[in-house]
């Protein structure tokens, strides 16, 4: 029986147990793949061995023109910035996360720790998501955030790549039980 | 830590433990690096370790097979090779590949480069591929690959190594990675990124390669603490991908602990790697004659046991082969089943093959033209039509074929089925990419329900594929692509592991097995004595004992290989034996699906816990008795018809057993596949307990044996995965040949026989051949030489070159040849007598036996009837000359033709006489009758006549009337069928005699013109013939004559009209399984008929491999029905001639049959010339004449010759009366002719001395 989930998985659960049993059970999907995904692809790995302080110059090649300003605005924004600069950071950070007797897997495109909290970092290609405070992504990731690390400082930061947008959210304690609350309804959909 | 056991040890629970001890006791799970196999036992470590997990959250799991790590790292690191590559074309992440593109990529880099010394075009890439991994998983420096080529005396080293640079220069180009490149840039990543673990488990340890043992080896210094598990006789890669077990001990100076090995299964290790056998007490052993019936017995003990609700999963059945017959097979299982062999072709898929058709209409709706056969199978299969809506449309697309393109067709069924989406998506797709359009058509056409899981895997595997192709090329042809990946093979592609379902009954190779550890309760080991139970691992460019690591020897023998395969095998069958716990059942056969005689295999190594001992009684007859008190030297034995020839030599072979002497010991050689088989039968039923049978082949199987057996091929540069070309093939290539040469083509089989007597003259004088047969020739073999290709004649002749240079080889088979026994030696040919002279040669044994009376193949064979006559001279001699078998006149006749026809002819006959056994020979002096008609219709009439008032007078008689040629055979059994009430049965070897081609061919007839009421009634008649719907004679008429189309009205009460519509239905059918399944349909219950089910299906895989399409297929069927011609090989499916039948068949077919009454019609000059002037020569003996400098009298002369002896053949095959016949008139070609009698008439009457 399935017990491990990821963000997408239960986001699909939350919408249709038809269409999770059919993808996650059976097996029964085709496997995605498009000019937006890749894109969205190409600028998180460049970020994430920038990131990692690998030399960058020469991917830029990959690029096309508008792309680049993209990928510079991108290296230059706020966030970008406070990330290198930070003193504690885990790129593309892998968690995986016991949540009553099921579990949670995934990977943070990067977590910073500044001053005792804990920033989750996500890079979008283009939308943020529509309210990214109750986003499933947002419950997983502070949920597992807050295990992995053991703490309640948090902050969970989505940017847009394209649009050059961040949006930034605050989690407490109230917000964690929530998470976890509106975690384990979802996978209970499958009893 | 480490630790030695076996797999049926709890070694891996203690690793499991002591990982999930270190994540609990709050060690970061980053530091903890743990290696397995694979993906599944990667699973199943996870799972286990997730139970015993007392935190609350970890990083991840570095749980990696060793394939997993190379690809996980690369990911990380790829910046540290982006880095190093400088050619254009960056990219962010690297492309990592299926085989199926890295291959691509590999044959455009290769194609200009020559290897000398090198022919097998077709393996090239494969052998390249196979090199690579061995360089790749050995980790192998420039120096080590120097001092194994330099062992291996390659000629094309420098070839190599430049293909294999440049394959490499070419995948950094594309950035394009399959999992071997992948390792092997592992091996530069891990020496050149930090190392983050502290703690390392390894599993399997046995299994690794040294590529991850230098891995090790390299981070060992940052490393607080290993965990290693490992079998020390497990090593299951060795000789595949490395050769000698890591040594742990000297790694970790540790002593091992040591968990209790299993002593049954250290007897197996130590007993096949010494190549004896081992007792087992679950053992059970079941051995058949043919294929099917091992098929079928294992269907049957399958499903009783699920039957007895036996779980499915604790059935194990292991597969030596893919075969496509075992599949059929396989389908009637009745459970799900895991087919785990890690390689299969696309197009067995059914949905996928039909979606790839799909999409090449949309991307080429004006050049693609779908075949009629596959259109109906997507119109009912896929866009939803009624199977009369796609009769129709296909016979409207067939009707005008090509002139219509299917879209315009299909723009008037635009309500039906989803017609009309697939129109609108076709406009849509057409200029899109191949991945887009198959993602697009399979959400439209293939429902996501649990039926369709394994196409959705499977179209999945298609997708990652297009999407490499698509990701790494910027063009490339797409229908080209198409084609290719329809055809490609998807074999050890580790990307593609398969999910194994848990209620599924487990068919898999003995790699997979033992890797993916499947336990079992009963373990099915099938075709035990296939030759590919044992792996070959060396090649031309590939081997894999001088290509491992640490590999010490400077030279490389026969020996070595013999004793490293059967140590591999030793531990491999080892561990499959720790797998399970229950029942082994060994299965094997002595001939597969083909026909043809399997040798060695696994099955010799394992026996049965009980014993018996042979008795076989016989009272020889004072002249037979010599034979079984042979000793040993020399022994010629002369036996004349009726003699009990075949019961004395399997009295001598079963005498020789019950001496002591080891079957292996013994070897028999036969003229026919047949005799093979009753020697083989007969000696099964004398003892049916008897394990291993002595070496009973024809010489094509002997020879087959010393070209395959512990890789010899490979001392004459032939590839591993070298092949016999077949009928058909060698005929379009002679034919292709002659066409590019610019010569008729319809001399092709002319040219085939010539060139088979040349190879097949003992001194090939090249200088006598004349300019253009040279070229043809030399054209000929570099074709066979670049597909991987010899022929029936290279193989006698490169098995007699391997035993004549190569003196390891030939040791070998003359340490074992201890007594080499010949049947048929009169028609023994020069390269078999002197290969029988070679590996007899140190003992010095040989039994031939013979009759040269009835020697009757040597027109139109290579056999050398001279060559026994001299072993006569020099020998033994045994005269077997009494029979009980014809009257006292039949007796007188045959001992009368031997006197004048050696005054007509001094070469015809070896002066024998045969003497009757007292009181047991028909009194019947005046038992030969000769008549001579004046018209054909008369000598019909007259034998009709006489066959009648034989049967009122004794309806018990069996009957004869043996012909000249084939076409004779047919005409008179019709004409008997036509006028007689009896059952009249040809025996015939011509594949348009068979029932089972015949039904085949009717139905595909009748698929290829559903509407077409002549084709269904002929279909009907046929059917009939064959002994189906016999309440439905009078349908015959009706249908032929209505103008409606019979298959599309309703006629339900017609079964004949229900199976024509199920025929239908199979269309989606690959068209080998098509052929199959109507075989089976018709003859499943039919025990003697079935067994050319599968032969018949090959002869159709066959043509259709050079076909292409199912409409080709049939086109060359209908040919060869009617045409005749191939030599194709099927399984004599003659029964024993039984009490009170008619039997019409050729006097060749004849030899060995016996009837009370004979009739040998058509006895006139030409068909049966016995003077020079009556002889014509045929064009091909022409062609032949020239090659071996022989001259024409010398031919014809050689031809009355054996038509004496075919005559004396069909004299005395009567036991009772014969009647010889002929007219003066017959109709030929269509001509009436005037002919004379034969002057066997004169002969006969004794007026011609």
């Amino acid at each position: 029986m399935l017990d491990t989930f990821s963000a997408n998985s239960l986001k699909i659960l939350d919408s249709s147990i038809q269409e999770f049993k059919m993808k996650y059970l059976s097996n029964l999907y085709l496997i995605e793949d498009n000019e937006e995904l890749k894109v969205g692809n190409k600028f998180h790995n460049i970020i994430c061995y920038y990131l990692k302080n690998f030399d960058i110059e020469k991917f830029k090649k990959a690029f096309n023109n508008a792309e680049l300003q993209t990928l510079e605005q991108f290296i230059n924004s706020e966030i970008v910035k406070f990330a290198i600069s930070a003193d504690e950071k885990f790129i593309e950070q892998p968690f995986f996360v016991k949540i009553n007797d099921k579990y949670l897997t995934g990977r943070f495109d990067a977590v910073i720790k500044k001053n005792e909290t804990y920033y989750i970092l996500d890079w979008k290609i283009n939308n943020l998501p529509k309210n990214p405070s109750s986003d499933i992504q947002t419950l997983v990731y502070i949920y597992s955030l807050s295990k992995l690390y053991k703490t309640k400082n948090i902050k969970m930061v989505y940017y847009s790549i394209l649009k050059n947008e961040k949006f930034e959210i605050n989690i407490d304690e109230n917000k964690l039980n929530e998470a976890k609350e509106k975690i384990v309804q979802i996978i209970n959909k499958l009893i | 830590m480490l630790i030695f056991g076996n797999l049926k040890t709890n070694k891996t629970e203690i690793l499991i433990e002591k990982y999930s001890n270190l994540l609990n006791s709050g060690v970061s799970s980053d530091e903890i690096l743990v290696l397995v196999q694979n993906s599944k036992l990667k699973n199943e470590f996870i799972e286990k370790t997730k139970k015993l997990l007392k935190i609350e959250a970890i990083t991840k799991f570095n749980i990696y097979s060793y394939f997993g790590l190379c690809y996980n790292k690369l990911l990380e690191f790829y910046p540290l090779i982006e880095e190093k590559i400088n050619y254009d074309g960056v990219v962010v992440s690297p492309k990592t590949c299926g085989l199926e593109a890295s291959r691509y990529i590999f044959k455009n880099a290769i194609d200009k480069i020559n290897f000398k010394g090198y022919n097998s075009k077709v393996n090239l890439l494969h052998q390249l591929l196979r090199r690579l991994s061995l360089i790749t998983m050995n980790d192998l420096s420039d120096d080590e690959i120097k001092e194994r080529t330099k062992i291996l005396r390659e000629s094309f080293t420098s070839d190599v190594n430049f293909a294999l640079n440049m394959y490499k220069k070419e995948t950094l180009k594309y950035r394009a990675f399959d999992y071997l490149r992948q390792a092997q840039l592992f091996s530069y990543i891990f020496k050149n990124s930090p190392n983050p673990y502290k703690y390392v488990f390894l599993d399997d340890g046995d299994e690794i390669t040294p590529l991850i043992f230098d891995y090790l080896n390299f981070i060992k210094k940052d490393v607080k603490e290993f965990f290693i598990a490992a079998d020390k006789k497990g090593g299951s890669r060795v000789g595949y991908l490395c050769a000698q077990d890591s040594d742990f001990e000297a790694f970790l100076c540790e002593t091992p602990i040591i968990l209790e090995d299993d002593k049954k299964g250290d007897e197996i290790y130590n007993n096949i790697s010494n190549n004896s056998p081992v007792v087992l007490e679950n053992l059970k052993n079941k051995e058949f004659i043919r294929a099917d019936e091992m098929a079928e017995y294992l269907i049957n003990s399958v499903n009783s046991l699920l039957d007895k609700s036996v779980k499915p999963s604790d059935i194990l059945i292991v597969i030596p082969e893919n075969d496509q017959f075992l599949k059929f097979y396989l389908d009637k299982i009745n459970s799900e089943i895991n087919f785990i062999t890690g390689s299969e072709k696309i197009e067995e898929n059914k949905t996928v093959s039909a979606l790839i058709s799909i999409m090449k209409l949309i991307i080429e709706p004006a050049n693609f033209k779908i075949s009629p056969y596959k259109l109906k199978g997507l119109l009912g299969q896929v866009l939803g039509f009624s199977l009369d809506d796609s009769i129709k449309i296909a016979q409207t697309y067939e009707a005008d074929f090509g002139a219509k393109n299917i879209f315009e067709i299909l723009e008037t069924y635009i309500e039906i089925g989803k017609t009309k989406e697939f129109l609108n998506l076709k406009e849509e797709l057409k200029d899109k990419k191949l991945s887009e359009i198959l993602f697009k058509i399979t959400n439209l056409f293939i429902e996501k329900n649990e039926n369709n899981k394994t196409d959705y895997e499977k179209i999945n595997r298609l997708l990652k594929q297009l999407r490499d192709f698509e990701d790494i090329f910027k063009t490339f042809n797409k229908s080209e692509l198409l084609i290719q990946l329809e055809n490609t093979i998807i074999s050890e592609n580790p990307i593609f592991e398969d999910e194994l379902k848990e209620n599924a009954v487990n068919v898999s190779s003995l790699q997979k097995a033992i890797d993916f550890k499947i336990k079992s309760k009963y373990l099915f080991l099938f075709d035990s004595t296939n030759a590919n139970w044992i792996k070959q691992d060396i090649g031309p460019l590939y081997n894999a004992w001088v290509f491992q690591k640490n590999r010490i020897k400077k030279d490389f023998t026969l020996d070595d290989n013999i004793n490293l395969t059967n140590n591999k095998i030793a531990r491999m069958m080892r561990k499959l034996y720790l797998l399970q716990d229950g029942e082994i059942i060994l299965l094997s056969s002595i001939y597969n699906f083909l026909g043809n005689e399997n040798f060695k295999g696994i099955k010799h190594f394992f026996v049965e816990n009980k014993k018996t001992t042979p008795k076989f009684n016989i009272a020889p007859r004072p002249d037979q008795k010599p034979v079984l008190e042979y000793e040993k030297g020399l022994m010629a034995v002369t036996a004349v018809a009726g003699a009990g020839k075949t019961t004395i030599m399997l009295a001598l072979i079963i005498k020789l057993l019950e001496k002591g002497i080891a079957p292996d010991n013994i070897f028999v050689l036969t003229y026919m596949d047949s005799a093979a088989r009753t020697f083989r039968e007969r000696i099964k039923n004398t003892f049916p307990d008897m394990s291993e049978l002595p070496n009973i082949s024809t010489i094509h199987g002997l020879s087959m044996r010393i070209l395959r057996e512990n890789n010899n091929h490979a001392h004459l540069g032939l590839d591993v995965d070298f092949d016999i070309i077949d009928e058909i093939k060698k005929l379009k290539l002679i034919t292709e040949i002659l066409y590019n040469e610019g010569f008729d083509p319809k001399n092709a089989q002319n040219y085939e026989r010539a060139i088979s007597s040349f190879k097949n003259s003992k001194f090939k004088n090249y200088e006598l051949l004349t300019p253009s047969f040279k070229r043809i020739y030399q054209k000929y073999q570099n074709s066979l030489k670049e597909l991987n290709l010899i022929d029936y004649d290279d193989l006698l002749i490169l098995s007699l070159e391997l035993l004549k240079t190569n003196s390891k080889i030939r040791e070998y088979y003359q340490n074992l040849a201890k007594v080499v026994i010949e049947d048929e030696a009169q028609d023994s040919s020069e390269i078999q007598q002197e290969l029988i002279n070679i590996i007899a040669h140190k003992f010095g044994n040989i039994i031939r036996c013979g009759d040269i009376n009835q020697a009757i193949t040597s027109t139109f064979t290579n056999s050398d009837t001279k060559g026994f006559k001299k072993f006569i001279e020099k020998s033994e001699n045994v005269t077997m000359n009494f029979t009980a078998r014809n009257s006292t006149g039949v007796i007188n006749a045959a001992n009368d033709l031997i006197k004048r026809g050696l005054k007509v002819s001094k070469t015809s006959f070896f002066e024998i006489e045969t003497k009757p056994i007292e009181g047991k020979n028909i009194v019947n002096n005046n038992a030969v009758k000769l008549k001579i008609f004046d018209f054909e219709e008369d000598e019909k009439k007259f034998i009709k006549d006489k066959i009648i008032e034989i049967k009122e007078n004794d309806k018990n008689a069996t009957i004869g009337i043996l012909t000249r040629t084939n076409k004779e055979a047919e005409i008179f059994a019709q004409y008997l069928k036509e006028n007689i009430d009896a059952k009249i049965i040809t025996k015939s070897d011509s594949i348009s005699q068979n029932p089972v081609f015949k039904a085949v061919l009717a139905i595909f007839n009748f698929i290829s013109n559903p509407m077409n009421n002549i084709i269904i009634s002929n279909n009907l008649k046929t059917l009939i013939d064959l002994g189906f719907y016999k309440n439905e004679i009078e349908l015959i008429e009706k249908i032929k004559n209505q103008n409606s189309p019979f298959i599309l009205e309703n006629n339900e009460d017609s079964p004949y009209w229900w199976d024509l519509r199920y025929f239908l239905e199979l269309v989606t059918l690959p068209v080998v399984e098509l052929a199959f399944k109507i075989g089976e349909f018709y003859f499943r219950n039919n025990k003697i008929k079935k067994i050319n089910i599968a032969p018949i299906s090959s002869v159709v895989s066959k043509i259709y491999a050079t076909a292409g399409n199912f409409e080709e297929t049939l086109n060359k069927m209908n040919e060869i029905n009617k045409k005749g011609g191939f030599n194709l090989k099927l399984i004599d499916d003659n029964d024993e001639t039984k009490q009170g039948e008619i039997y019409v068949m050729t006097l060749h077919k004849s030899k060995g049959d016996e009837f009370d009454y004979v009739f040998i019609p058509n006895m006139y000059d030409k068909n049966l010339g016995l003077s020079l002037d009556e002889i014509k020569l045929k064009d091909e003996v022409k062609i032949t004449l020239n090659l071996n400098n022989n001259k024409e009298e010398n031919k014809k002369q050689d031809i009355i010759d054996e038509n004496l002896r075919l005559f004396y053949v069909g004299l005395t095959r009567a036991r009772n009366e014969i009647y010889i016949t002929t007219a003066l008139e017959y109709k030929i070609f269509n001509k009436k002719t005037n002919v004379k009698a034969s002057k066997i008439f004169e002969i006969l009457k004794g007026e011609l001395c």
